[in-house]
This record gives C-alpha cells, structure tokens and sequence, in this order.
C-alpha cells in the first residue's frame, strides 16, 4: 500500500517496514536487538533465537526491495547489557554480508546502550527531501512532516463478532507517521487514535488502511 | 525426644485452660499427647472448636517443661497462616496464656504487611513464636542465617491448611517445609483444617514421606447447620426464564434490619459491588453501617471494616470470599449467601461465620439470582446430610514453583544437586520427579535459557567447583527476592486520586476498557478515570448522574464442586426428601417438562432450537462448569472442522450449548461424533491452541518461574529493560526452545486445571454408553435459557488465523465501502 507523505511516496510492506522507492531506502524502527541478552545478563533466563532471526527478516527484505539503504529510525539494540558479549560482532558481520548500507537515528534505548559501542554509523536525525526521521515522534511539531519510530503501535480490531484482535500497526499521527516495532521479542502498544488519524495494518500479504468508521474512539 | 510424662498439661497451664475453657475435649488432650511424643499430624475440626489451642498448648507446655520462665525463649515454633489478616488476631490468641502465666516470652508476626523496620528487628531475634505466611517464610529460607537462628525449633504449624491445599502456595509450603524437616529432623508438623473431604491427601501434604508416622485428629462434633433458602414470593410470577438479578434486594433488606449483625457473600467481586449499591439504596437509613469488603480494596479500607465487624458497629457488610476465613467477628449474628452456592464445604464455611463459640448452630441463608440456584441450596442441603464433602486435590509438579523454590534455597545455602532432589522428593508434590526432568530444571537455572545451551552473559545460578549449585549474583538475587511471593497475584492495577490516596486495585484487562472521562463503580464509589499510565490509574469521585459500568474481575465464575453437581442430578430426578426450594421451582420444572425433557445423569438430553441468531444445540452432561468448557471447546472444534462455519460456544455447570449460523442438525450420528472420546488429546489439544489457552496458562507459570520482572510500583525503573508480555515469551520459548518443561508444564496444567483433563475423559466414556434423548423444541426452554444468555461465551472462528484475518479483511472492505 502507498502513501504520500508531504509528496514523498511511501511504500507500507507487511513485513512491518516502509520503502521509499525514490531513494531505495528501506525504513524500520525498534529492532530492540540482544533483548533475551538483557534479560539472561540480570539471571532471567531466555533462549536466544531473536536477534539472528531479526537481523535475517532484515537482509531479506533488503534484497526483495534492492533497497541501497537501511535507515533505523532507533531502538537497534535494547540495553546495555546487550552489547556487553556478541552482538557488536554480530551486527558488524551482518554489515558486511547486506546488501544495503545501514544508518541508525539514534534512539533512547541506542543512547543508553552506548553509542560508541554500536559499529554502525549513526545521526541524532535525518532529513529525507521534506520528511523528518527521528525517533521520538513527541518531539515533533504537528505540521512537521516526519517518520518515527519509540511508540510500538498496534491496534485492537474486532475480528469476528466476539472477540478482537490486537494488530501491530502503521500510525499515522498529524503529519508523523510512526512505525511499528520491528523485533520479533519487542511488544505493542495500544494506541487510541483521535479524528484525522490514519491507522494501516499488514494483513496477510497486504498492509490495509483501516475505515475511520471502524477505529476504537 | 519422646517424653514419659503424662499427656496432662504442667499445673499453670492446665489450671488457665481450666479457667477459660473448662474441661479440654478429647482431640485437644490427644494431640497434646501426640507432640510430645514427638509425632506430627492433621487436626480437623470446625471452625470455633479449640483446634488453635489444640496445635499451641502442645509446643506451649514443653517449653514451660524445657526453659527458664524468668527470661526471653529462642524461636520454638513458626505458625504459618495462609492469610495475612489473620496474623494480628492469631497474635493476639498465642499470646492469651503466655500474658496470664507472666511468661517473658515474645510472639510476633512477620508478613508482607510487617514494617522494614520490625522485619530488620525480626532478623537480629526470632521470638520464641514467629506467625507468619508462605511467602513470608520462603523469603526467610532464602535468609543465609535462617537456619542458624531457628536452631531451637520444634514445632511447626500450618493454620487453615485446606486453603493451601490444592494451590501452588500450598506447594511452595510443602517444599518449604521439606526444607525445615531436612534441618531439623526432630521438627513436628501441624496442620488444622476444616472441613475437607480428603483428609488423607491433606496430611500427605502436610508430612510428606513422614506421612505415615503422622496421626490425623477429628472433633468428633459434627457442627449443626442450617441451610434456609428466602424463596420469591408470588412463585406464579416467578420469570419463566429464571432470572432474578438483583430483585430479591427488598427481602434481604428486610431480613438484615432483623438481625444485629450480618455478613452478606457473594460470588464475585463485581456482584460484591452490585450488591452493596443494592442494599445501600433499600436501607438508606443505615447509611455509614453498611459497608463492603473485597479483596482488591485498599488495606486499609479493609481494616477498617473488620474492625467495625468486630467492635459492632457495622450492621452488614457485603463481601467475598476475602471474609471466608478465620477472623472471629463476634457480632456476626446472620450470614447471607447470594447465589449458587457453589460447593457444599464453602457453603458451610461461610455458615460457620455466624455463630462461632463451640456448641452454636451454623445457620445460613440462602438467596437465589437464578431459579435453578433453589434446587443447588437445596442439593447443597441434602449434600450436607449425607456428607459429601469436596476434596481438594493437592498439586502434582508444578514444575514453575519448583524452579522458584530451588532459587530460594540456593540463595539460603549452595547446596549438592542430588540432595536438593532427595529433599523435593521427601514431598507429596515431587515425591516422583524422574532426575530427567531435575537435570532439565538445574540445566534451565544455570544455563540461561536453553537447558542445551550455555550462555556467557548469564547470571544466576552456577555449578561451582565443588559441585555444589551457587547461586551468589546480587542483583538476580534481589529480583529473585522480589518474585517470591507473586505466586498468586496478576499485576494489579493501582486505583488513586490525584491526592495519592489509594482506593485498591483492579485488573488492567477492565481498567483498559474504560476510557478517560468516562465513568465506573469500585469500591461502592462512582469514578471518573482521569488517566491510566504504568500500573496506575488515577481517578476523581464521579458527578455525572449516570451510573458506570461496575468493576470486573476475571476468573470470577467458579465452578459449583462435582459433589454438589450430583446433588442437584439426583435432586432433579430422584429428591432424598421434600424441600421448600423444590416446591418452588415446580413450576419451572414443569414448563421444562412440558417443552422438553428434565435432563440428568441417566441419559443425555440434547436439545435443538432455532433463533434468529442461527441454529443451537443445548447439551445437558451435568459434570460442571469446568468439563463443560473442555467438551464445548472440543465439540465446537469438531463441528468447525466438519461445517466449516464459525460456531459460538457457551457453557454453565448444567451444560454447554454450540450455536452456528447453519449446519446444526440434530442427528445421533452428528451428536456422537462431536463427543467422540477417540482422538480425544490431539483434537482437544489443536483446539485449545487456536483458543489461546497454553497461552494464557503460561502467564503464570513464567511468573512463578520468574521469568517476569516483578512488576513493583516504585521499583519500574531498573526493571524497565525487562517488560515483556507472557505471549511474547511464550513465542520465543516456543520457537528457540520448544522442549522447555515449562511449556509442558502449561500445556499439563491446562489439561488438567482448566479443562480437567481426567474427569473430561472420564465424563465422555461415560457419555458414550449413556442413551441419547434428543428434542427439538419451539423456543428456549428454562434450562436452554440461561446458556442462551450468558455475556461471556466464546468463540471458536472457522479456520486458522490467516483465514480469519482475510475474512476480517473482507468484512473491513464491505463495511468501508458502506461508509
């Protein structure tokens, strides 16, 4: 599905991923990678599985799009902890194999991890033609067309006639649209859209705009 | 230890007994006898028969034989109560003789309630008797100088202890005791139960592999109970349907100012909060003397009115099972039951509240909101009289607590694999726990997550060099410590005022339903949600005129008890004797009768209804709520499968009832297909994933288990790294470590907790050979009705999740394109 933002055509993917055809950049946010790490590191313990998993969805999407570049719009990996055994080298082997470059707009959980320690350029935010990319959408001035990430959004959508289903989400707020999570081990937040909003959500094969008529208000 | 002397208690003490209560009764001087013998065991009595003095002189008297009376005792006995608000009267009752002999002996309390500060104090001294709760005492064994300073014990008790009989608290107990009794081989145990219908099952879990030197002591007084049932007046009027709701509020009311002090129960919390609004408005007159009393209201909101219950100056408190125990309310002159009375043991605990000095009757009365519930106090009555009592099943390996509670002893002590699994098996639960799956769960606390698997970054517990398991990290551990204890608890959601006073809690599954602005009942308040943010919800006292939707909790419906399901069988079709409730209901039966068949447990009554909705089958088995839900759940997956058609489910304690828009017919052949006992686990097991169930299940467990950060008000902020829902671990645990026991443990526990998998298999073998009555009838009969009705049915989509989500697709279209 297409949307234009501020005339920039924005392709929503199902696999939870915007492109932008102009550029060949492939955008995400809230990878949240070595979460099971974080947890294992303070004596939860969690199989790993995710991040090699998340990284994978990522390349292969990547190379679907021929994407030239990979643009996080924050969150890449979650604490500190995470980046303290494997994952710098993981996520510079991954690199190296993808076929795009990766940029990162830092986000909160990328600042406390430690900037430094995260091999992968990074920018406190960007400007793609008109639309800004940061990752905290609060920030944001209402008229400022922009793509951010930090909120997780997903939506509660009655899928038959008892019961209803909570749906990760494209959310499009004002001008800003926020994506959302990418990391298979992150959750989802409910969001409650408000008169204007927008709300696209990747059913099956398809990313789907939802009737404003159908919307919890 | 075994002692010569004779049973009979040292002069000064015998002399107080004497005193206060006259002569001691048969069970009292034999399990005076049996301690100091140095045996252990089960004493079973009715609530206000003596059975605390029973289990306290015993330990009481040795010491006065054993200890200088002129200076402070080491700690001798622990007494374990499963409820926090009974530490304070317990307390209050230890320490009557130790206060007349003059004793300079200390008793104290140490539970979740006790301050920082007397906690800090109880860890430099134990008192001579330390009352205290289970999750209290497993933080006490994760203390290291726990053991060294109960070094003097020789007793301890278990209060209530058929309340934590068939719960994971009462596992928690089981292994904290087996810890005790390996330090201190000498150690007796006690437990006091009330009325439990399998009291040998009780004191296995209570002694474990000792259980056969343990003795098990009865009152031999069988507490008179009168069940009495307020009948509708003008039964010709009585809703065909059944339904009475809140209707009989008026003859309550009544019976209420007749009486000095009542205790009016209820099933739910929200029927708690329905209720007080209901009486507060036919008695406004006694406005401030009614209050109500649950058990997501605030602490001290709760104290306050049981303290009014027992200085009389409250006239009714409407309640829940949170007043189902111990606390002795004097006042307390009237209990009320509202609705089905569920089991016949409760029944006659909450009976028991009334009238609680030895020799008094138990009386209760009954209110119906529902016309079938007549013949259940009528069938609890006749259940009673011939005494079928529920049991309460203990807990077969939880694997979740087991995981919890090695953690807790390792922090205590490091300690040899092979003796903490001798330790767990000295347990009723773990008594055959194959080292398999041991290996698992060592593999699973020292490696990280995958019992294959090492992890570098891991920390918790180790294997040292010695052999021995450590566990020695500080910051795990304080996790750890934080995590004992949520055994039961769902996170709760804090309600406030924006001043910070708190009101109490409720689950964030209701309280994300309400929006802010909009306005709802708790705590007898109208609230307005101003904001709901990280586990706290801030609200402000209503002005809008409209009434809120009231709180809901889930898990609220509990099943009536297999023994009073067939009371009521045997009441419909054969009545053991004449029965005012019988006689009103008649007529109910008869319209039954006359559009139908009256079903029983001799055949199966299936009855067909068509309604505007779709086509309905109504399937009477009478195995209870719970059985009812794993054959609607198996039956409507079939029929699924086969029609290819959505279908809603509803079940009850009578039966279930499957709806689909078309496909339904009333055939043996469909009929016995859909209750089908062969390929019973595979369909049953593919239906429950698409119902989500292990998932929910594993909430729980991951808690117990503690792979959920504690979610602690105050303490979010060094844990925020950690928030993750149980449904995002249950994928992962399912995707990169799908042989992980716990999942097992899910899968199990769902089988057997939810669905209760034995009785299930059991009730279709016997479904099988049962002849088949199958009707077709005009409109819903009485029976059909109420499953008909029932607001909280389920519902099993056609398909796999992909196909839902198309048709969820199309239907968005259809309806955007009608927009």
């Amino acid at each position: 599905m297409h949307l234009h933002l501020a005339g920039i055509d924005l392709e929503l993917l199902p696999d939870l991923a915007v492109f932008v055809p102009e550029t060949r950049d492939l955008l995400v946010a809230d990878l949240h990678l070595g979460k099971s790490a974080t947890f294992r590191a303070r004596g939860i313990p969690i199989p790993e599985g995710e991040t090699a998993a998340d990284l994978q969805r990522l390349t292969l999407l990547a190379e679907r799009t021929h994407a030239s570049r990979i643009i996080v719009a924050g969150d890449l990996v979650h604490a500190p902890e995470a980046l303290r055994h494997d994952l710098p080298d993981t996520l510079a082997q991954w690199m190296e194999d993808c076929p795009a470059t990766v940029l990162l707009v830092a986000g909160n959980h990328d600042q406390r991890a430690g900037l430094h320690r995260i091999p992968c350029p990074s920018v406190p935010e960007l400007t793609l033609g008109p639309l800004l990319i940061r990752h905290h959408p609060e920030s944001i001035r209402p008229d400022q067309p922009a793509i951010a990430g930090h909120w997780h959004p997903s939506i509660r959508l009655p899928d038959s006639p008892r019961r209803s289903s909570r749906l990760a989400c494209f959310f499009l707020h004002h001008q800003c649209l926020i994506l959302p999570g990418f990391g298979s081990f992150t959750g989802t937040h409910p969001i409650t859209p408000t008169p204007g909003d927008r709300v696209f959500v990747p059913l099956g094969t398809k990313v789907r705009e939802i009737p404003a008529a159908l919307l919890p208000s | 230890m075994p002692a010569c002397h004779s049973h009979s208690l040292t002069p000064p003490l015998a002399a107080w007994f004497a005193d206060q209560r006259g002569q001691p009764q048969g069970f009292q001087r034999a399990a005076w006898k049996a301690h100091a013998e140095g045996r252990s065991g089960l004493i079973h009595a009715p609530t206000g028969f003596g059975k605390t003095l029973a289990a306290w002189l015993g330990p009481l008297d040795e010491a006065m034989r054993d200890l200088p009376h002129d200076r402070p005792a080491p700690c001798r006995l622990l007494w374990i109560t499963p409820l926090r608000a009974l530490a304070a009267d317990t307390l209050q009752a230890l320490a009557e003789p130790i206060q007349h002999l003059g004793l300079p002996w200390e008793i104290a309390a140490r539970t979740g309630d006790t301050s920082a500060y007397r906690r800090a104090k109880l860890r430099e001294r134990l008192p001579f008797a330390l009352i205290t709760t289970p999750e209290s005492l497993s933080l006490m064994i994760s203390q290291p100088d726990f053991r060294r300073r109960l070094a003097g014990l020789t007793t301890v008790v278990l209060d209530e202890w058929h309340e934590l009989l068939g719960s994971k608290r009462g596992v928690q107990t089981e292994l904290a005791l087996a810890r005790l009794r390996r330090w201190f081989p000498e150690l007796r145990t006690w437990g006091l139960s009330a009325t439990l219908g399998n009291l040998d099952q009780a004191r296995e879990a209570l002694l474990g592999n000792r259980h056969p030197e343990g003795v098990t002591l009865t009152a031999p007084v069988i507490k008179p109970l009168e069940i009495e049932t307020l009948i509708p007046q003008d039964i010709e009027r009585f809703p065909w349907a059944g339904h009475l709701g809140t209707r009989m509020a008026g003859p309550v009311a009544r019976r209420i100012l007749q009486a000095r002090t009542t205790l009016l129960f209820t099933n739910t919390r929200s029927q708690t909060e329905l209720w007080f609004q209901e009486i507060l408005a036919a008695l406004p007159d006694l406005h401030g003397q009614i209050a109500m009393h649950h058990g997501s209201l605030d602490r001290e909101e709760r104290q306050r009115v049981e303290a009014g219950l027992k200085d009389g100056s409250l006239r009714c408190v409407v309640c829940t099972s949170s007043l189902d125990l111990g606390v002795d309310f004097a006042p307390v002159d009237q209990v009320i039951q509202v609705g089905s009375p569920k089991g016949i043991a409760r029944l006659a605990q909450r009976a028991g509240r009334s009238g609680h000095q030895p020799g008094a009757k138990s009386r209760i009365l009954g209110v119906p909101t529902h016309a079938l519930e007549l013949i259940e106090f009528a069938a609890a009555r006749d259940g009673w009289e011939a005494r079928e009592i529920e049991a309460r099943i203990p807990l077969h390996q939880p694997l979740d607590v087991l995981v919890q509670h090695t953690l807790t002893c390792l922090l205590g002590q490091p300690d040899d694999p092979a003796e903490l699994l001798q330790e767990f098996r000295t347990t009723r639960a773990f008594r055959d726990l194959d080292s398999t799956s041991w290996q698992w769960l060592v593999g699973f606390i020292t490696s990280g997550g995958h019992a294959l698997q090492a992890y570098p970054q891991y920390r918790k517990a180790h294997q040292g060099n010695d052999g021995l398991l450590h566990f020695d990290d500080a910051a795990a551990a304080r996790l750890h410590r934080m995590n004992i204890g949520t055994i039961t608890s769902d996170p709760a959601i804090t309600l406030r005022f924006a001043s910070g006073k708190s009101l109490g809690t409720v689950e964030e599954s209701f309280i994300s339903r309400i929006r802010p602005g909009q306005v709802f009942v708790f705590a007898g308040r109208q609230l307005e949600l101003v904001r709901f943010h990280q586990l706290q919800a801030t609200v402000r006292a209503s002005t809008k005129k409209h009434r809120g939707q009231v709180a809901t909790w889930n898990g609220g419906k509990s099943p009536l008890s297999n023994e009073l399901a067939s009371a009521i069988a045997r009441r419909l079709h054969h009545p053991p004797s004449p029965a005012p409730e019988h006689r009103a209901v008649q007529p109910i039966l008869d319209v039954q009768r006359r559009w139908s068949v009256l079903p029983g447990r001799d055949q199966l009554v299936v009855e067909f209804t068509r309604t505007r909705e779709g086509e309905h089958l109504f399937i009477y088995p009478f195995a209870g709520r719970l059985v009812h839900e794993g054959l609607a759940t198996l039956a409507a997956a079939r029929l699924s499968r086969d029609i290819g058609e959505s279908v809603d489910l509803t079940q009850n304690d009578y039966g279930f009832s499957l709806m689909a828009v078309r496909g339904l017919s009333l055939s043996e052949a469909l009929i016995r297909s859909l209750l089908s006992p062969q390929d019973l686990l595979d369909d049953l097991l593919s239906a429950m994933n698409s119902a989500e169930m292990a998932r929910r299940q594993f909430r729980e467990i991951a808690r117990v288990a503690g792979l959920l950060a504690p979610d602690l008000p105050g303490k979010r902020r060094s844990h925020r790294d950690l928030q993750v829902s149980s449904s995002l671990l249950f994928e992962v645990f399912t995707r990169y470590d799908p042989d992980n026991l716990l999942l097992d443990q899910a899968r199990r526990e769902i089988l057997e907790r939810q669905l209760e998998w034995t009785r299930l298999k059991a009730t279709l073998d016997h479904l099988a050979q049962r002849p088949l009555h199958l009707i077709e009838t005009e409109r819903l009969t009485p029976m059909a009705f109420p499953l008909w009705a029932d607001q909280l049915s389920a519902h099993l989509p056609a398909g796999d999740a992909h196909t839902r989500l198309e048709a969820m697709l199309a239907r968005l279209e259809q309806e955007a394109s009608q927009s």
